[in-house]
């Protein structure tokens, strides 16, 4: 849908460096929430409503983290870096478990997100949840260190269930980088080599300890599938799309393809396209030119054709009439009204 | 790009051949002033058409080889008589391709037509249910879910609103698109509802008898056939044909016979083809050989003397009414 820039991170540190860099930000636009994030990813929030989220992100010599509470359900569809592949848990304890790729995650389990593939995380509820991303080099290496094994992680994404004590003490050690970044570190700073050591070896004794989960050969089929089907998003990513015309270039008939919208994006298909397609007229009327377009132009092109229940879907879906969307400047969008509420550079060595 | 057109007619003739798709034959039976509108959406791969006529009358249909034709659920409307059989609010006709049907409908009407050409008909099918949909040797009547029956007839009244109000936006590629791609997927949920009705054995074993009865008149559309002849040719007791013809078209045959006759010298009187054309030339023309006898039937039906429609015709000699609009 919307591309993000990628890897907007700064280069991998040097293994020397001893600063530990974090920044925090509050969004209410999905569109500048997304772009903030380093990663390639796309963001369709499922539920009406004002959008809130905070993104926390600390950058230490080995590992980036990310943590964030975001305040409406959403799919975020993203593609995994092939040297860094992310793993993700969830960081509130009372919140209910998320779907990765049709994979149900509850609170407590760990998420090591196969490299290279498309993935969807879904959520059906406010969320708050956390980043790893490490080398396969360091972790290898943190590996050796710790168990005395090579280490072989698959390239598959595996889901594991460590032991309680050994993943409350992993999400501490997280949020503990993430109020470093805040610049609200209470008196036990510890020197950022440290805190990153005690990650590392958290996670390490994580993996060791929980039972990996492969998604199974059925759920690789339907992955298969939705690749395709991102494919095809991708290639037409300003555009319009309907669901005879995706099954039948992937080949895939509407009762199966129906099933995997269900386990990968918790909706059917249709619904999932309308929303798509509603984010794209939105993206545009905010855009485009109030004195040069008009609603029905941008939401014709986009498929609406039965302009006044148009006019009501949006209103419930956006909170504005689409008209409103469309006198807005559109520096809105790009700009929103996110305000850095803090950021830190700060030196623990 | 999509073509729509919508245009209103006060004449049974040019309506029926203003049909495209599929040849329809209409024999009316009051006295009011025939009026009628007729709404067509041709869409990338499917076409949708709806009429509203304000007479009740009989129509025999023949539809083409190349094409399936599906009738819409009425939701509101008066009911339809497909084939001797009321079709229910909600339900849905799926008709076998090259079938002939009579529609029957007892007071003023609307219908709804989606058509696709069979090519499409049998790759969606397979592409949206994952296998070979294909059209039914004899005519399906199917039952949707309310839901869904709902839903398939608001974006095909909808989609017919905007060619009658809003032309210009239908000529939109995008929302030709949208249109077809929004209804396919409704559509073939729809047609893969039950049954809710079987046409059993002696309906079959009917609507075969009233083939082979509209195939006898059609070589002869204006003789003037005795019972006896047309029981022999059609290979039928008496009595069967006339039960045949009561359940199909809600009259007898020798009236059927009649009342197409009659449609057909009203509308040659209407178009007033030949200047020079008498109202007795004619009418013994299509069988009438006792000219007063024809003029009383004919003002029964019509509510007018046969001299009035052809004086009618040649004051104003185009019937054609008001174009409202036409694009494509």
């Amino acid at each position: 849908m919307f591309r993000a820039e990628t890897d907007r991170f700064p280069p991998a540190a040097s293994k020397d460096l001893v600063t530990a860099r974090g920044s925090n930000f509050k969004f209410t636009d999905p569109e500048s929430y997304q772009g903030a994030v380093p990663a390639q990813w796309d963001i369709l929030v499922t539920r009406k409503g004002d959008f809130q989220a905070e993104l926390t992100q600390v950058e230490l010599p080995r590992l980036w983290l990310q943590r964030a509470r975001e305040g409406l359900p959403r799919v975020i569809r993203s593609v995994v870096s092939v040297e860094r592949p992310p793993i993700f848990f969830l960081t509130g304890a009372h919140q209910p478990a998320m779907h990765h790729s049709g994979m149900e995650v509850p609170f407590g389990d760990l998420v090591a997100v196969g490299s290279g593939s498309d993935h969807h995380h879904r959520t059906e509820a406010p969320c708050q949840w956390a980043t790893i991303s490490v080398t396969r080099d360091d972790l290898a290496a943190a590996w050796r260190a710790l168990v005395g094994r090579d280490l072989t992680m698959p390239s598959n994404t595996r889901r594991f269930r460590p032991s309680r004590p050994l993943m409350l003490r992993l999400i501490n050690l997280h949020e503990a980088a993430g109020q470093l970044a805040k610049g609200t570190a209470g008196t036990s700073v510890q020197p950022a080599r440290a805190l990153e050591q005690a990650i590392l070896h958290a996670l390490v004794m994580c993996f060791a300890d929980g039972m990996p989960d492969e998604i199974d050969s059925g759920g690789r089929r339907h992955l298969a599938i939705v690749a395709l089907f991102e494919e095809m998003l991708a290639a037409n990513h300003d555009q319009p799309l309907y669901l005879a015309e995706i099954c039948t270039a992937i080949g895939v008939s509407e009762r199966t393809f129906r099933f995997i919208c269900q386990e990968h994006l918790g909706m059917g298909p249709i619904r999932y396209l309308w929303l798509r397609r509603m984010h794209l007229a939105r993206h545009a009327l905010v855009l485009a030119d109030s004195t040069k377009s008009t609603v029905t132009k941008i939401a014709t092109e986009f498929g609406f054709w039965e302009l006044g229940r148009f006019s009501v879907e949006y209103r419930a879906l956006f909170g504005e009439a689409p008209s409103a969307s469309l006198r807005r400047p559109p520096e809105d969008l790009r700009k929103s009204q996110n305000v850095p509420i803090a950021f830190a550079d700060a030196e623990f060595a | 790009m999509a073509g729509c057109g919508t245009t209103n007619f006060n004449d049974a003739s040019d309506y029926q051949a203003s049909i495209r798709g599929a040849k329809f034959n209409i024999a009316f039976n009051s006295q009011r002033a025939f009026e009628a509108r007729l709404t067509w959406l041709e869409l990338r791969h499917m076409r949708l058409l709806h009429g509203q006529e304000n007479l009740p009358r009989v129509a025999h249909i023949s539809l083409p080889l190349d094409s399936v034709f599906i009738s819409l659920p009425t939701i509101n409307d008066p009911l339809l008589i497909y084939g001797g059989v009321e079709v229910l609010s909600g339900d849905i006709v799926l008709h076998s391709l090259g079938g002939q049907m009579h529609q029957r409908t007892r007071g003023p009407s609307q219908w709804s037509f989606i058509t696709l050409a069979l090519e499409h008909f049998a790759a969606w099918g397979r592409t949206l249910t994952g296998f070979d949909l294909a059209p039914p040797s004899v005519t399906r009547i199917l039952r949707p879910s309310r839901l869904d029956a709902a839903h398939l007839s608001r974006l095909h009244a909808d989609a017919c609103r905007l060619v009658e109000t809003n032309p210009e936006i239908i000529a939109h590629q995008q929302v030709a698109r949208a249109i077809e791609q929004d209804i396919l997927p409704v559509l073939v949920n729809c047609l893969m509802s039950n049954d809710a009705h079987k046409y059993n054995a002696s309906n079959r074993n009917h609507a075969d008898i009233i083939a082979r009865f509209e195939d006898v008149i059609a070589i002869h559309p204006e003789r003037h056939l005795q019972i006896s002849e047309l029981c022999k040719a059609v290979d039928v007791p008496e009595r069967t044909l006339r039960t045949c013809c009561m359940e199909f078209l809600g009259m007898g045959p020798n009236r059927y016979l009649r009342l197409r006759r009659l449609n057909m010298v009203h509308a040659e009187l209407r178009r007033n083809v030949s200047p020079t054309a008498s109202v007795e030339e004619v009418a013994r023309r299509y069988g009438f050989s006792e000219l007063g006898r024809f003029a009383a039937v004919y003002q029964t039906v019509f509510g007018e003397m046969p001299s009035t429609t052809l004086r009618c015709a040649r004051i104003v000699p185009t019937r054609k009414s008001s174009l409202v609009s036409e694009t494509g």
